[in-house]
């Protein structure tokens, strides 16, 4: 799921990102640091989704297990 | 105090921060102040105790400056290393060499930065193999990890390990040739331009090479706006490892492409020898290894390493193989893998092997400097010079001894069946490759100590020792 939804992030962002013709050397690592601060963005987005799916599942999960499930546990596995 | 002046390695001169010095068959490296600050911030950690005593790093102990003399005079700390067998470059490594070694320097660093140290730079050229085991050997490319930072060297680790692993997995074209024309690896650009629409379509590819081209692109036209972005963001630790693992993720799943039916990569089981020759064979080798007790042993044309494996099980200490096809090359770096061995198999095209280049043309050593045996052996390797490359048998032969004082040579004659079909569709000029003329001319110039026909159509082993 988080993989899928980087990719259609990254295509977006990269068809939106205007290309002109390079006319000068400026510095080899410029495009790696600007993909690490836009994966840095990604991770953060995409660590966020996945927060909240898992509290989503853990709604419906509550729900379906019923009482069955300790309180002290479920706020363990909450914060792991 | 030592007789002889200490030597600067050629090749070390990028990093300010810190030299290379041979003395005397020891490796040693002098510290700046800053480098030796950096130094003691990485050891005080632990972890470079634990990645030496693991083999993941080279034996490194601090000794009296005075030992370099007066160039250790200068030195904040100097450091004494220990040597690696034989040095080898990424352009002389087979994909699986390559791949091992990409992946080696994700887990250094993933380990590293869990001690919070990270690694100046990403280059291939930090990486040796003992056998079929990686190793690094730049202690000063490690310093304390500043939280925020960016991966500097992510650029230079796609253009030195990555690009040139999908250059063959995805187009079927193998490295070396390249990486030897341009000893920085595959630029990004030329890797984008190279790229099918396909390979596109794995996300990681895309990230890697398409889009941070076309940032790449796009920062070279808008500097200040792709500086202030740089600077605005920054990459977190958990982001900084995610990257690393997801590259680790990514190579570990190339493969190379191969052509169909590799020239040598079945040559042990698709080969014109009878079984009995095959045994004669590894016979003689395994009487001559007993008798030579070589430290270095080269296995010119080892193939998949069948008698480097003879020769380590006779007594040779440590074997360095050199062959031209992949998919030979690919296995024979996997038995030495599997097996533990001490053999390193490497790329080398004999008839054009690797020359001294780069900086001055000092730092990177050819193979010439290099490859100095204590003995030899070059086995169904003469006709391909001879033949397949139209060498004269007198430089073939001159090549050869000057590589090693003792070796066995094998030489091939017309008759047997693959001259006969590397002959099928030329016209044989080749009028003085025969075998009286082999061995007169290494008679000349070396003791014949042992000659030994292996098959009906006349293949024979001699075995030489320089006059």
């Amino acid at each position: 799921m988080q993989s899928y939804l980087m990719v259609v992030q990254l295509l977006l962002w990269s068809l939106a990102w205007p290309v002109q013709e390079a006319y000068a050397y400026l510095d080899p690592g410029t495009g790696s640091l600007l993909l690490q601060s836009l994966f840095a963005i990604v991770a953060i987005i995409g660590a966020g989704i996945s927060l909240f799916w898992e509290r989503v599942r853990g709604l419906f999960h509550k729900r379906s297990a019923g009482d069955a499930t300790p309180e002290r546990n479920r706020d363990a596995r909450e914060e792991s | 105090m030592h007789g002889k002046n200490p030597e600067r390695v050629p090749g070390s001169f990028r990093d300010p921060g810190s030299h290379v010095y041979l003395l005397e068959e020891s490796v040693y490296r002098s510290l700046t102040p800053t480098a030796a600050a950096a130094f003691e911030a990485v050891r005080r950690t632990g972890v470079l105790d634990s990645l030496i005593s693991e083999r993941w790093i080279v034996r490194t102990e601090t000794v009296d400056p005075g030992v370099l003399g007066e160039i250790g005079q200068s030195a904040t700390l100097v450091l004494q290393h220990e040597k690696v067998p034989f040095l080898s470059y990424p352009y002389e490594w087979s994909f699986a060499q390559l791949r091992s070694a990409a992946l080696f320097h994700l887990d250094l660093h993933l380990r590293l930065l869990e001690y919070g140290i990270t690694l100046n730079d990403s280059t291939a050229y930090n990486l040796q193999f003992v056998g079929a085991a990686p190793i690094f050997i730049d202690v000063t490319s490690l310093r304390p990890y500043q939280e925020g930072e960016y991966w500097q060297a992510h650029r230079q680790f796609c253009e030195q390990f990555l690009h040139p692993l999908l250059l063959h997995s995805v187009l079927g074209i193998p490295h070396n040739a390249w990486f030897r024309g341009n000893l920085d690896g595959l630029p990004l650009d030329q890797m984008a331009a190279l790229s099918p629409w396909w390979a596109c379509l794995d996300w990681r590819f895309f990230l890697h090479v398409v889009m941070q081209n076309r940032l790449q692109q796009w920062a070279e036209t808008k500097r200040d706006t792709a500086a202030a972005r740089v600077r605005r963001h920054g990459l977190s630790r958990t982001a900084f490892m995610a990257l690393l693992r997801q590259l680790r993720r990514f190579i570990k799943k190339l493969a190379p492409r191969h052509p169909k039916g590799s020239t040598w990569g079945e040559y042990a089981t698709h080969n014109t020898y009878e079984a009995g020759e095959s045994e004669a064979k590894r016979k003689f080798v395994g009487s001559f290894i007993q008798r030579a007790r070589p430290r270095l042993l080269l296995d010119l044309g080892c193939n998949t390493g069948d008698y480097s494996v003879v020769a380590l099980q006779h007594g040779a200490d440590y074997v360095v193989g050199f062959d031209a096809d992949q998919q030979a090359l690919n296995a024979a770096f996997h038995r030495s893998h599997r097996e533990h061995l001490a053999f390193l198999p490497l790329y080398q095209d004999l008839a054009n092997p690797s020359p001294d280049q780069g900086w001055k043309q000092l730092e990177r050593s050819g193979l010439g400097n290099r490859a100095r045996g204590q003995a030899l052996l070059a086995l169904a390797l003469v006709h391909h010079l001879a033949i397949g490359r139209n060498i004269p048998l007198d430089q073939v032969i001159n090549a050869l001894i000057g590589m090693a004082p003792r070796g066995v040579i094998e030489f091939v004659p017309k008759a047997d069946p693959t001259v006969q079909k590397m002959l099928a569709l030329r016209e044989d000029i080749f009028c003085d490759y025969t075998s009286d003329a082999f061995e007169r001319l290494l008679g000349q110039q070396t003791q014949i100590v042992e000659k030994q026909t292996i098959s009906a159509s006349g293949r024979t082993l001699y075995a030489y020792e320089l006059l």
